[in-house]
This record gives structure tokens, sequence and C-alpha cells, in this order.
């Protein structure tokens, strides 16, 4: 790709080049085909990736679209040891601001896995600065930020990809084109089913570890002392002000195949109950033992449950249900039904991040667009409002908002902490 | 009298007397607001949850919602911890209205709680939620500037227009950049002019965020059927001097624009 200057991106990369030799033993650094090579692009044409949040997530992230043909140049994160490591081995920048990394002009896309309540506001200043977006889901902390997300997006037209890897996968697509395709008959029930949140997180006041910019780190969410929250994901995934759970952070997969294989914005105004725990003791205090129910103005009905990972679409002719591992039917017979040319065919993607960098080059949405982020996103949001609200709540998806229902609606939105604004 | 005769005759006295009569939820919420006073992060946040629940079950009883509300508001005005406060700023932010207010303003000044106040008066629906975040913008430095006129953005305030475009001039650069953004959320003609000329004037710092701030007001003026407006923004924007992807952006506004319905 060469939105930058071509001989400013060249020379640098002539000079990561000279490096290349030294870092042959990890397959994700620069090698010889970062000039060019045999069924390779020539570096002049890849596509230059900076990563927002190098902890565990963001580097096998980064890592798999480096494998895809992505040519790393920056890293930014608020942990200095991170940054510089990840530096050294792709020869590339550390940003310890990644405001300052986003303003190169030789960066074409960002891959961001920071902490959800970051998510939106670094996909937001990417997009502001003409970057393309590979974003970690789930999406946001709260709905609003979500709507932003995909008007900042839409605004300037850029390629996003939500971390929804599933859909890459040949068996999910399957699914979900039988289901849209009608194979099930019309759709009557739908489950989903998501790892449960965990309980625990020290309260107890800590040095903050050097190489930390505690403040960076935290962002647009609330202060309070450090306490350990930032040391590896299980230290803020289950804390509410961080993230709000694996309602979402995990429920973002078969939520996101519900809404691969089924328009539940299309289908009326949403009745939601829920009830479910929330931990008392300990920092982490986001829902878990979820119990939501959905009733779609269409009649559908949708159980939201705590497990596996699973999207089960229930029709008057046999269901189909489908998780990271596999999928299933009853009667089994649906899943040899061989599609025709009218039938529903979705985007075909083998490799999350492979079509990712494949959109930047063509401008043609990658198979996880904002849309549908937001589609599923916002089915964990209300989940958890309904659960905290201890009543039914109606949402309209269309106007997306709940209807009648002040108070329900204050939780649409979290004031940011400041200086930071989407 | 036995003593069970002595309590349903003081049950039927209370009711004759109109007097609402303590239960033991209300004892339980009395047990937490006593807690809240000493609490502090690592607080086992069991004591509280009373008041969580209390503040679930308010839904549709103005009466019970307002006493709550006044009991947490007036924890803001004492020497509480800051966890404290902060636990109180996030439950009026479900259920305050106007008339705690007073209350949370003066928070707004308080380097330590200012976000936790604009956490409660961002989300409260009456207008002196607003008008308490405007009021306190003169007086407010640096970051907690920045984070009230972040909340104005959110609350797209047009009464502080005038006191945005003034803060367009501010020389710390994120507080200017701050109202510009702002202005382009409120998304008025008057919003729009001043834009027009930080668009022109802008740092090289703030160029891409006036630049946006104008796109957003161009969004604005167009859902408020103000097309003509909204298209002299994508055609300004639509310039050499701007950068490609606010160039494309212009571009498609002005497309989007024309084919509104508006």
């Amino acid at each position: 790709m060469a939105r930058a200057n071509k001989t400013t991106r060249r020379s640098f990369l002539q000079r990561s080049a000279a490096t290349a030799g030294a870092l042959a033993a990890a397959p994700y650094v620069i090698t010889s085909t970062a000039l060019g090579a045999a069924g390779v692009d020539p570096a002049s044409e890849r596509v230059t990736i900076g990563l927002i949040g190098g902890g565990g997530r963001g580097s096998g992230v980064f890592r798999g679209m480096i494998g895809a043909g992505g040519q790393p140049i920056a890293v930014a994160d608020a942990w200095k040891n991170r940054r510089e490591k990840w530096a050294e081995q792709i020869k590339g920048t550390p940003y310890a601001d990644f405001r300052e990394m986003l303003q190169r002009d030789d960066l074409d896309a960002v891959c961001v896995a920071t902490t959800d309540a970051w998510h939106v506001h670094h996909t937001v200043a990417a997009a502001r600065a003409g970057k393309d977006i590979y974003c970690e889901k789930p999406l946001s902390v709260c709905i609003r930020d979500d709507l932003v997300c995909r008007d900042v997006v839409r605004r300037y037209d850029r390629m996003f990809q939500y971390g929804t890897q599933q859909r890459s996968s040949a068996h999910c697509r399957l699914g979900c084109e039988l289901v849209r395709s009608g194979v099930v008959g019309e759709v009557k029930e739908i489950t989903v089913v998501a790892p449960d949140s965990n309980p625990g997180g020290s309260t107890k006041p800590l040095p903050i570890p050097d190489g930390l910019d505690y403040d960076m780190w935290l962002g647009p969410a609330p202060w309070r002392e450090y306490c350990g929250q930032s040391v590896g994901g299980g230290g803020w995934w289950h804390d509410y002000d961080y993230a709000i759970g694996f309602i979402a952070g995990w429920g973002a997969h078969p939520l996101d195949i519900l809404v691969w294989g089924y328009d539940t914005h299309k289908a009326g105004n949403w009745e939601i109950e829920g009830k479910a725990m929330i931990p008392t003791t300990g920092r982490n205090n986001v829902v878990m033992r979820w119990d939501v129910d959905f009733r779609f103005a269409n009649g559908v009905k949708m159980k939201f449950r705590p497990g596996g990972d699973y999207t089960e679409f229930k029709g008057d002719k046999g269901w189909i249900g489908i998780s990271r591992g596999g999928i299933k039917a009853d009667p089994p017979e649906l899943l040899k039904t061989v599609l025709g040319p009218n039938d529903v065919h979705l985007q075909e993607s083998r490799n999350h991040g492979g079509n990712f960098l494949e959109a930047v080059k063509t401008r043609k949405d990658p198979v996880s667009n904002i849309e549908d982020a937001v589609h599923s996103d916002i089915i964990s949001h209300v989940s958890d409002i309904a659960i905290r609200c201890g009543r039914k709540v109606v949402w309209d998806p269309v106007k997306e908002q709940f209807i009648g229902d002040d108070e329900a609606n204050r939780m649409l939105s979290r004031a940011h902490r400041e200086p930071w604004k989407l | 009298m036995s003593a069970k005769m002595n309590l349903i005759a003081c049950l039927i006295a209370a009711l004759l007397l109109g007097c609402a009569v303590p239960t033991m939820a209300d004892e339980a919420v009395d047990k937490a607001f006593d807690a809240l006073k000493t609490y502090d992060w690592g607080t086992d946040r069991n004591v509280l949850k009373p008041l969580d629940d209390a503040v679930a079950a308010s839904h549709g009883d103005a009466a019970a919602r307002a006493a709550l509300a006044k009991q947490l508001a007036a924890v803001l005005g004492t020497d509480a911890t800051q966890a404290a406060k902060d636990y109180a700023c996030r439950k009026l932010s479900l259920i305050a209205s106007a008339a705690e207010v007073p209350a949370i303003a003066p928070l707004l000044t308080d380097d330590k709680l200012s976000h936790m106040a604009r956490y409660a008066l961002e989300r409260m629906p009456c207008d002196e939620a607003v008008a308490a975040m405007r009021d306190a913008l003169p007086t407010v430095k640096g970051r907690v500037k920045v984070g009230v006129i972040n909340s104005l953005a959110v609350r797209r305030d047009a009464a502080s227009t005038g006191a945005l475009v003034a803060l367009l001039k501010d020389s710390d650069a994120q507080v200017a950049g701050a109202a510009a953004s702002a202005l382009g959320d409120v998304g008025s003609s008057e919003a729009a002019k001043a834009l027009s000329g930080f668009v022109a004037a802008a740092p090289d710092s703030l160029k891409l965020v006036a630049a946006d701030a104008y796109l957003t007001c161009a969004e604005r003026l167009v859902a408020a059927g103000k097309k003509l407006e909204a298209l002299a923004i994508y055609k300004a924007l639509n310039k050499p001097e701007q950068p490609k992807h606010v160039q494309n952006a212009a571009k498609r506004g002005m497309l989007a624009a024309m084919s509104a319905k508006k």
C-alpha cells in the first residue's frame, strides 16, 4: 500500500531489511519478503500496520496479521517494556502515546487490542487520522460509544475488521448461510451461550509498576488507586470500569454468529428481561450467571445464558447449532443441504487478519464489519442494562434507544475521564 | 394490652396518620447509608448492596427515588472518602433530578471528583445538569476544563456556543481542540460559522480536530434539514490542503447531503 510517501517507506524498509537476517528465527519479523519475494507483494504494496496494545491478545493478533502479509512498523503501549520489546522485534518504533503513532503518514492500519474501555477511543482516533482498523472485541463499554464509533468509521470510509474470528471459519459461515437460506425454516427460537465472567480481583492498593503509564492505561476509565488491574487480561476483564464482563467479552463471539445468521435489528422491538449475580467482594463487579430472555416483536424468542460458546437457530424444519469448535443440526441432514445460486452466500474468509489486509487494499468491507460489530455489542449491553434495571425493558433497534424508559436510557452512555473524548 | 395488640395499634395509627412504616428494607438502606460514610475502595461492597437494590427498585416510585437521591447527594458535601463520593455519583447518575444538581455541581471543580460529577450530570436529562456544567466552565482549567467541555459536547449544549467559540483561541491546545470538537457536536449554524474560521486558522496540531469537528457539524446540519449550510462545509473541506481522507469524507458527505430527504 502506498498512501504515503513511497520513497520514505522504501527507505525505511531497506534499513529494516538490513537486520532481517538477525531476526530470521522469529516468524513475525521482517524478512527478505519485505522487499518482494516470489509470491509475496513487495513491501511498497503491502499494508503497513501498527499495534495499539501489545499484551497477549494484541501480540497474537498482530503476529497473525504479519503472517498474513502485514508490514509492522510501530507499536504503542502504556507499558514501556511491551512496546520496546515489540519495537525491537520488528525494528519499528515504540510509542508511549498512540496519538503520536497515528500521525505517521506511512502507517496504513492499526490493530487495537487494549482494554475494552479504550477500544472505541483508539478506533475513532485511528479513523480520524485516516487509518484502517482491526479492533479486538468487544467493541465498547456503552452503547453511545458504539454508535459514535460506527459514525466515525463510516464518515471516513475506513476499513474496520472486528476481532470475531469465527467468521473466518468455514463451518460458521456455512451454518449462517444455511439459516439465512431458510434451511431450518422460519426461525422461531434462538439460544446463545457464552463463557461466564469471574469473581475476584484484588482491591489492595499497590505501587504502580515501573514502566507503566497508569494514567494512559486508565485512559477514559474512572480513576482509582492502582491495585494490579493492568496485569494481564484477567486483571480487568471483569471490572465494570474497563469492560462489562464476558456477557460482552466472550459473548461477542456467539452473538456475532447470531447477527451473521439472523437480522435481530430487523425483528422489531425487543422486550428484554434478565437477572444475574454481581459479585460484592473483590474488585470484579460485572454480571455473572446471567439469564436473559429476549422476545422480538416478530415473535422470535431468544435465550442468552452463560456456558460454552454456542449459537442455535431453531425453526419449524429443525435447528442448527454453531460453535467455534463445530456445527450440528437436527435433523443432521440439514447440514448436507447444497445451496444454490439464489441462496444466501456470505463473504468467505479463511484468515481473519488476511481478510482485513485484503480489505485495506481493495477498499471493500472485510467479513466482520462495523455495523455487525455494533449490532452484537448492543445485544450485550441491553442484556446488561436489563439485568441492572431488574425489570423488563424494551429496545427499539431502529432508533437505538429504550422506549419510554428514561432510567434505562441513562445507561446508554458513560462520561469519559478527562481529557478523553470521542 | 399485649405487645401484639400494641404493635397492631401502632400500625393502625401510623396508617391513619399517613406515616410510612419502617420496613426491614428501609432499615437495611439506612444501615447502608451509614456504611457509605466510611466506605473506601477495598471495603466489601456487600455493605452497599441495599442501596444498589433500592435504586433499582425505585423505578416508578418518584417519592422513593427522590428520597434516595437526596440522601446520596448529601454524602457529597461531607468528608466521606473519594470512593464513597464516587459511588454516590454513580448512583445519582441513574436517579438524580434537578434537586440534586446543587450538591453535585461543586465537585466539577475538584480535580479528583470532576469526572464523577460529570458521570452523574452528563446522564441527567434535566436542563439544570447541563447548566451546572456550563456555569462551571469559566472556573475550571486544564484537563478538568477539557472534561467539562467534552460533557457539554455530549449534551450538544447550544447555550454554550458563545463560551466555546471564545475557547477556540485558548492558549491550551487541548482546550481549544475540545471546544472545536464540541462545536461540531452542537452542530448549529452559529457553530458552523465559528468552525469555518477555526479550520482556516487552526495550528497544525489541531488541523484534523478542526476538520473532524466541521464534518460532524455538517452531519448535524443535514439532520436538521440545513442542507445548503452542510454543502458549504463539505465544499470547504474538499480542498487540496486537506488530507485525502478528509477530502473524501467531504465528497461522500456532499453526496449524502444532496440525497437526504429533509
